[in-house]
């Protein structure tokens, strides 16, 4: 795992805090409800530990993604344990379905995606601007998926699983009084992930 | 291989069975398609140069005004879904989908058009999707409602047991055909569930029913009678025998692993009522005894069996 030095480490939070707290806010206001979004971590994990942060062989995850290209390029995406994405639907949308036993979750499915996008967005494009908006962004997708099919995230970068990090933020989303943890993944090519450090530091002045 | 050339292009944007339009970061159409026009009914000549939200006051609202923001400034994409926006412009529905929909649902995408500072915005109809999705509510409340069974256990439910009893009372004293009824409570189940999740108060659940069906015959029927309360229905049983079958049950749950807990970890309380083929009664105090007797075996420290008084 790249350890981040302390200035870069605030830095990129306080950079994802902002993008977020506007994310935070447009979630507020679709949903009509106090959305907080605080980020307590942010990491640059290497491609052994992308899975191995991601759970257990048979957890059941939401997963909403959007590829990236340009400045930077790989995957952007936002993870939720499902039960934690139940959850979340629920707090922020309130419960749809009646009925327990039938699972019409299209309509989570949907809010998910946008939720998602939202979310995604709002960070990405924090850091978008440090690369002179030079991001481009596939359309968002919703899957859930075991923890080791993210492995093909990182198989869409390149052949070598040492070229592919993921800069790993740690989302805490809190809703009419509950909270969720979410994860904020966006697996990237080394040569990309070196790209927004060099961005960085120059923001920083080094 | 054709050289599509920007004529192609225009074709394919007015022709493409979704709504397509092109705004500025200041909301202003600069271009309109043909899809919009026939479902709108303005043609593109009196809608190019004005602000959507001059047209349509609803479109300027926070979520569709930041998503163009972050499209135009940032290059991004966006989704607006149907379930959380309803729709960005309102289109009459002109055809009876017998449901109660007015206003054409939509789902919006928004899209960059690099190098230069517009959106593409895209409106899809997404009507037959919702009108599939109530009609599947309606039938899955319909089935629920017509239901005999409960979902976790495969027990039973309440309304089923109530019509049986209702047929079974025509026959109990005529044909002498005795019913013998436990009233089981597992004993701690809200500590367990507090303790331990609700994964495995589902699973305690599921396997509690399992344990006991396990020593039913084919005529008697276990029902999920509340949260986690349980009735057993005895048919063409003595008291004794109700009253034993009661003691086997209580044991071999006591005898039960139910993991992670260990045998021992679950126990249940049991009230055992009898309805005698000599004495005519009422199906809902057949019941409300064994609850009463239920109620005895918990005040008198749980993980037992209290039978109705003495008998003929």
């Amino acid at each position: 795992m790249m350890t981040l030095s302390e200035a870069r480490d605030d830095a990129l939070r306080e950079i994802f805090n902002v993008g977020i707290s506007q994310g935070a806010k447009q979630l507020s206001l679709l949903l009509h409800d106090e959305v907080e979004i605080v980020i307590p971590r942010v990491e640059i994990l290497d491609a052994d530990n992308i899975e191995n942060s991601m759970g257990k062989k048979d957890d059941v995850l939401a997963v909403v993604s959007q590829s990236l290209q340009g400045s930077i390029s790989g995957s952007a995406l936002l993870v939720f344990q499902s039960d934690n994405s139940k959850r979340l639907a629920s707090a922020l949308i309130g419960s749809v379905s009646t009925i327990d036993s039938v699972n019409l979750g299209e309509f989570e499915h949907e809010a998910m995606t946008e939720i998602g996008n939202i979310i995604i967005s709002s960070c990405v494009c924090a850091i978008s601007k440090m690369l002179s908006n030079n991001i481009q962004f596939s359309v968002p997708n919703y899957t859930e998926q075991t923890p080791d099919s993210l492995g093909k995230y990182m198989d869409d970068i390149g052949p070598e699983k040492r070229d592919v990090a993921c800069v790993s933020v740690q989302t805490e989303i809190t809703a009419h009084k509950r909270g969720i943890q979410g994860q904020l993944m966006i697996i990237l090519s080394l040569k990309s992930v070196d790209t927004l450090i060099s961005e960085l530091d120059k923001l920083l002045g080094r | 291989m054709v050289e599509l050339g920007d004529d192609a292009f225009k074709w394919a944007f007015h022709q493409a069975p979704v709504g397509m339009m092109l705004l500025d970061s200041n909301c202003v159409i600069h271009s309109w398609n043909h899809w919009l026009e026939e479902k709108t009914g303005k043609q593109a000549e009196e809608v190019i140069g004005h602000a959507l939200s001059d047209l349509y006051p609803e479109s300027a609202n926070p979520r569709f005004v930041w998503a163009l923001e972050q499209v135009i400034q940032n290059n991004a994409q966006q989704v607006l879904s149907h379930a959380l926006n309803r729709y960005l412009i309102p289109i009459k529905l002109t055809y009876d989908h017998g449901g109660e929909l007015d206003n054409m649902p939509q789902q919006i995408y928004l899209a960059p058009i690099m190098g230069h500072k517009l959106a593409l915005v895209s409106i899809l109809d997404i009507t037959e999707n919702v009108v599939r999705a109530a009609a599947l509510m309606e039938i899955a409340q319909k089935l629920e409602q017509e239901s005999i069974r409960d979902p976790l256990t495969n027990a039973y439910n309440r309304r089923f047991m109530w019509e049986w009893l209702s047929q079974r009372k025509k026959v109990i004293v005529p044909r002498q055909r005795p019913v013998g009824c436990l009233l089981l409570d597992i004993d701690f189940f809200k500590k367990l569930n507090d303790n331990y999740g609700h994964v495995m108060g589902d699973n305690v659940l599921k396997r509690f029913a399992e344990v006991i069906d396990r020593s039913l015959r084919a005529d008697d029927i276990l029902v999920r009678y509340g949260g986690e309360e349980f009735v057993v229905l005895l048919s063409d049983v003595t008291f004794e025998m109700a009253v034993s079958a009661a003691e086997r049950i209580r044991a071999a749950i006591e005898n039960e692993a139910f993991s992670p807990l260990k045998a021992g970890g679950v126990t249940c309380s049991i009230g055992v009522s009898y309805w005698d083929p000599v004495v005519p009664r009422e199906a809902e105090e057949f019941i409300n005894e064994a609850d009463e007797k239920l109620y005895m075996s918990k005040e008198n420290g749980r993980n037992q069996v209290t039978p109705k008084g003495s008998e003929i």
